[in-house]
C-alpha cells in the first residue's frame, strides 16, 4: 500500500514534467514541420533571357497555373507558364487604356481593371486578351458611386474584389458586376479619413477565403480584414529578421503562410498565419546575384512558386517553397 | 477604477494602432536604422549581398545610393501624401505621373514627349532636377554637367543635395528664426515638422521647411562641396498638399528666403533686385524682388503701375477685370515677405477660400514663381509651357492626339490632352482664356 502510494505520489510529481516535455516535443515538431524555405529558381524570361521590368503587378490563373504580369511602363500584359517562360502578351496597343491590374476566374475569363482618362472600368477579356465587354457594375450604394477609383482587382471563388487603396474602400461583386458587399475601412484601422493620404497602402491582396490583406509601411503593420469584418494586425518595426523596415507587397498561400516583402531590407519574409503570425524565415537579401533582390515590391503565390517584382529593371524573381 | 484602466488601455491601443504617418522624420533626423545598417549584418548575416558581412554600402545606407534609399518610401504607383515619384513611371502618353505635390513628380524626368508643331522633342531630362537613383532608373543629366550658375556636379545630385535627412537646422520661435546645433551652442531640440505651421514651444523647436539643408550644409556623399551659405526658406504648406487642383488650388504660403536658398547651388543666377536701368538682363527673384516694382501701366506709359497690381487684375489672356480678393494662382505663387509662421499658416490652404493676391507690399517673386522644385511636365521644370504660344486651344488643353496640322497638336509639346491636364495639376482648362497665353502674363499682362 505504501509502495503504491509512493508510486502515485512520484507519478503526480513527475506528471507535469512529462506533460511539459511532451508539449515541448510537440511544439518543436510542429515548428519544424511548418518551416518553409524559398529556393530561388529563375527570373521570368522569354527566349532571349530574363525580362527586365520594375514593380510590375500580378494576376494569377490558378487553373492553368499561369502568371499574368502587368507592366505600367509599357501597358503590356505578359503571360508566363509554370516554368516562367513568356507564352503570350497583350495590351500594348492600348486597347484597354491604362491597365492597373487584372485577375482571372476559374474559367479563364480575364478581368482587366483599367482607366481611360478619369474613368476606371473593368473590361472582360477572353483567353486571348481580346476585350469583350465592359463590366457594368450594378446596384452600387452611394459609397461606390463617388470617390471610388479602384487600383487593384482580385477574383476569388466567383467574386470580384475591387480595391481603392487611396479611399480605403473595397467593393465586392459577383462575376456579372452585381453588388454583393462593400465597405470603407479607414475607420476600422483607426486612420483619420481626412489624413488617409498619409497612410500609403503598399501591398494588397485577397486570400482564397475573401480576407482582405494589406500593408501600411508607415505603421509597420500587416492588416487582415476577414469577410465578417474582423480586424487582425501583426508586425514590428525594425531591421532584424522578421521585422518591418519598409514593407511592400503581401501574398497568401493555401497552406496558411503569408509572404511579406520588405522593400528596403530587400527580403521576402514568411509568416505562419494560424500560429499567431510566427516568423518562419526570410529570403532574398539585397544584391545583384541570382536570387538576391533590389527593392522588392509585389508578391504572388501560385502553387508552390512565389513571384517577386523588383525595381531597377531587375524583373521578376521566382522562388520555390520547399518544406524544411 | 477597473473600467477606467480598460478605457485607458483601449485608448493606448487605438493610438498604437493608428500610429502617425508623419512619424518617420519628425522634423529632424529619424531613427538611424530606418535608412542605415550599422554593420551590414542582421541575424548574423549580411543585409547587403553586394558586399561581405561587416562591409556595407557607402555611408552605411540600405539602398544603393542616397536617393534610392529615400524613394523606397517616397515613390509608388499611386498618389500618397509623401510620394514624390510615380514608380513605375507610366508609359509616355498612356497615362500621367500621379503625384501633384507643389514640388512636382520626379516621374516627369522619364517622360520624353515627341516633337509637335514648332516644339522639339521634349526630353524627360529637361523636366526637372535629375536626381540620381539607381534603383529607380533616374540617371544623371547628360547635358548640364554642373548646376547652372554654380559648380555642383550634377552626377552627384540626389535628394540629399537639397534635403538634409539629418537636418540640424530648426525654427526656434514663431518669428521663423532659424538656429543650428553646432559645437559650443545649445539650442532647442526638434520636436516635430516645421512644414505645416506648427509653432515651436519653450521646450521644443520645429524642423525647417521640408528638411532643406541649412547654411553650411554639405553632403558627406559629395566630395569637395561648396557649403550652403543661406538658411532654408520659411514657408508653410497645407498638411494635405499632394492632391489634384481640379476644384481648388493647393496654396503653399511661401514666406521668405526661397530664392536665396536655391542660390546655394545656383549662385550666379540669383539677382534679387530689380534694375531700374534695365541693364541687368536677368529676371529678379528673391527677398528684394518686390512685386511693388514698377510695371507698364498698359495705357501708353512705360510705368505707372506695379507688378502686384497687374497680378491682381489679371484673370486670363485679355481679361484684366480681376480683384485682389481672388487673384491668387498656385501656378504663379509668390513669397509673402514674412517669416511669421502664424500669418503663413493662415494662408496655407486647399479649400479655395484663401484666394487673395499680393496686398501688403512685401511680396516678392521667387524661383518657384515659375519653376517647380522637383519636376514638371514642361521644359526647364516650369509650371506651365514656355515653348508654345498657347496653353489652351478653344477652351481645352492642347492634345498631341489631335494630329499634325491642328493648333491643338502644335501647342501640345507632345502631350496628349489628359497628360497635359495632369501637368497643369488638373486645373480646368475653362479657368483660362479661350486661347490662353503664357502665365508670365500673370505678372506682366502682355496678352
Amino acid at each position: 500500500m505504501k509502495t503504491y502510494a509512493s508510486i502515485i505520489v512520484r507519478f503526480h510529481r513527475t506528471l507535469p514534467v512529462a506533460i511539459a516535455c511532451l508539449l515541448f516535443t510537440m511544439f518543436m515538431l510542429s515548428s519544424t514541420r511548418a518551416e518553409a524555405k524559398l529556393v530561388y529558381l529563375y527570373n521570368l524570361s522569354n527566349f532571349n533571357g530574363s525580362i527586365a521590368s520594375s514593380w510590375v503587378t500580378f494576376g494569377t490563373d490558378k487553373t492553368q497555373k499561369e502568371l499574368y504580369v502587368v507592366n505600367p511602363s509599357d501597358q503590356s500584359v505578359d503571360v508566363f507558364n509554370k516554368t516562367g517562360l513568356l507564352v503570350y502578351s497583350f495590351g500594348e496597343e492600348g486597347e484597354f487604356g491604362a491597365i492597373r491590374g487584372l485577375d482571372v476566374d476559374d474559367n479563364g475569363t480575364i478581368y482587366v481593371l483599367s482607366s481611360r482618362g478619369k474613368r476606371t472600368q473593368v473590361v472582360i477579356a477572353n483567353f486571348r486578351g481580346d476585350p469583350q465587354e465592359v463590366l457594368k457594375l450594378e446596384n452600387l450604394p452611394p459609397l461606390f458611386t463617388d470617390n471610388f477609383n479602384p487600383e487593384r482587382i482580385f477574383c476569388r471563388k466567383g467574386h470580384l474584389y475591387l480595391i481603392d487603396p487611396r479611399e480605403f474602400k473595397v467593393l465586392i461583386t459577383d462575376l456579372h458586376g452585381n453588388y454583393e458587399d462593400g465597405f470603407e475601412f479607414a475607420s476600422m484601422i483607426n486612420v483619420n479619413y481626412k489624413k488617409r493620404s498619409d497612410f500609403d497602402i503598399r501591398g494588397v491582396t485577397v486570400d482564397a477565403e475573401g480576407t482582405l490583406i494589406f500593408t501600411i509601411p508607415v505603421n509597420s503593420l500587416v492588416y487582415l480584414i476577414s469577410p465578417d469584418k474582423k480586424l487582425t494586425t501583426f508586425g514590428r518595426r525594425g531591421s532584424s529578421p522578421g521585422k518591418f523596415n519598409i514593407i511592400g507587397g503581401v501574398a497568401a498561400d493555401d497552406k496558411g503562410r503569408l509572404y511579406v516583402a520588405d522593400t528596403l531590407r530587400c527580403v521576402i519574409m514568411v509568416f505562419e498565419r494560424d500560429k499567431d503570425f510566427t516568423f518562419r524565415g526570410e529570403y532574398g537579401e539585397r544584391g545583384f546575384d541570382p536570387g538576391n533582390l533590389i527593392a522588392p515590391m509585389e508578391v504572388a503565390v501560385l502553387g508552390d512558386l512565389v513571384y517577386v517584382s523588383q525595381s531597377a529593371n531587375r524583373g521578376v524573381s521566382v522562388y520555390r517553397i520547399t518544406p524544411e | 477604477m477597473k473600467a477606467s484602466k480598460i478605457l485607458a488601455a483601449a485608448a493606448m491601443l487605438t493610438l498604437a494602432a493608428s500610429g502617425s504617418a508623419f512619424a518617420f522624420h519628425d522634423g529632424g533626423v529619424a531613427y538611424c536604422d530606418g535608412c542605415h545598417t550599422m554593420h551590414n549584418s542582421s541575424g548574423n548575416a549580411a543585409m547587403t549581398k553586394n558586399t561581405a558581412q561587416f562591409q556595407g554600402n557607402k555611408y552605411l545606407l540600405k539602398g544603393s545610393d542616397d536617393s534610392s534609399t529615400c524613394l523606397n518610401c517616397h515613390s509608388g504607383a499611386t498618389l500618397s501624401g509623401y510620394h514624390v515619384m510615380t514608380y513605375p513611371a507610366p508609359a509616355v502618353n498612356a497615362s500621367a505621373p500621379v503625384n501633384r505635390t507643389p514640388g512636382g513628380d520626379f516621374a516627369w524626368l522619364t517622360q520624353t514627349f515627341p516633337a509637335a508643331g514648332r516644339s522639339a522633342v521634349s526630353l524627360g531630362e529637361r523636366h526637372g532636377h535629375n536626381v540620381v537613383a539607381a534603383d529607380f532608373g533616374l540617371t544623371p543629366d547628360t547635358k548640364l554637367l554642373v548646376a547652372p550658375g554654380g559648380q555642383y556636379d550634377t552626377a552627384a545630385l540626389s535628394c540629399a543635395s537639397c534635403h538634409d535627412p539629418h537636418s540640424r537646422a530648426r525654427v526656434v520661435d514663431a518669428a521663423g528664426t532659424i538656429a543650428y546645433a553646432i559645437p559650443g551652442q545649445k539650442v532647442l531640440p526638434i520636436g516635430t515638422y516645421g512644414s505645416y505651421g506648427d509653432l515651436p514651444t519653450a521646450n521644443e523647436a520645429v524642423g525647417v521647411y521640408r528638411l532643406l539643408g541649412g547654411a553650411n550644409y554639405s553632403q558627406m556623399s559629395y566630395v569637395n562641396p561648396l557649403p550652403f551659405n543661406a538658411d532654408p526658406p520659411v514657408a508653410v504648406a497645407p498638411k494635405t498638399y499632394n492632391r489634384s487642383e481640379a476644384t481648388a488650388d493647393t496654396r503653399v504660403a511661401y514666406g521668405q528666403g526661397m530664392s536665396e536658398w536655391c542660390a546655394n547651388c545656383h549662385r550666379t543666377i540669383h539677382v534679387d533686385a530689380t534694375n531700374a536701368a534695365n541693364t541687368a538682363l536677368i529676371h529678379p527673384a528673391g527677398n528684394g524682388a518686390l512685386l511693388t516694382a514698377a510695371a507698364n501701366d498698359l495705357q501708353g506709359n512705360g510705368t505707372g503701375t506695379t507688378i502686384a497690381a497687374l497680378y491682381n487684375v489679371y484673370k486670363n489672356s485679355g481679361d484684366l477685370t480681376g480683384t485682389v480678393a481672388t487673384s491668387y494662382s498656385s501656378l504663379v505663387p509668390y513669397e509673402e515677405g514674412t517669416k511669421d509662421i502664424a500669418t503663413l499658416l493662415s494662408h496655407a490652404d486647399i479649400t479655395g477660400t484663401v484666394t487673395a493676391g499680393p496686398s501688403t507690399g512685401t511680396e516678392n517673386v521667387m524661383c518657384l514663381s515659375c519653376h517647380r522644385a522637383h519636376a514638371s511636365g514642361f521644359n526647364s521644370m516650369t509650371r506651365w509651357s514656355n515653348t508654345t504660344d498657347f496653353l489652351t486651344v478653344a477652351n481645352a488643353y492642347p492634345d498631341f492626339a489631335a494630329g499634325a496640322g491642328t493648333e491643338s497638336y502644335d501647342n501640345s509639346t507632345g502631350m496628349n490632352q489628359a497628360v497635359y491636364a495632369a501637368a497643369m495639376y488638373d486645373q480646368p482648362a475653362t479657368k483660362f482664356a479661350y486661347s490662353q497665353r503664357s502665365l508670365c502674363n500673370k505678372c506682366h499682362a502682355k496678352d
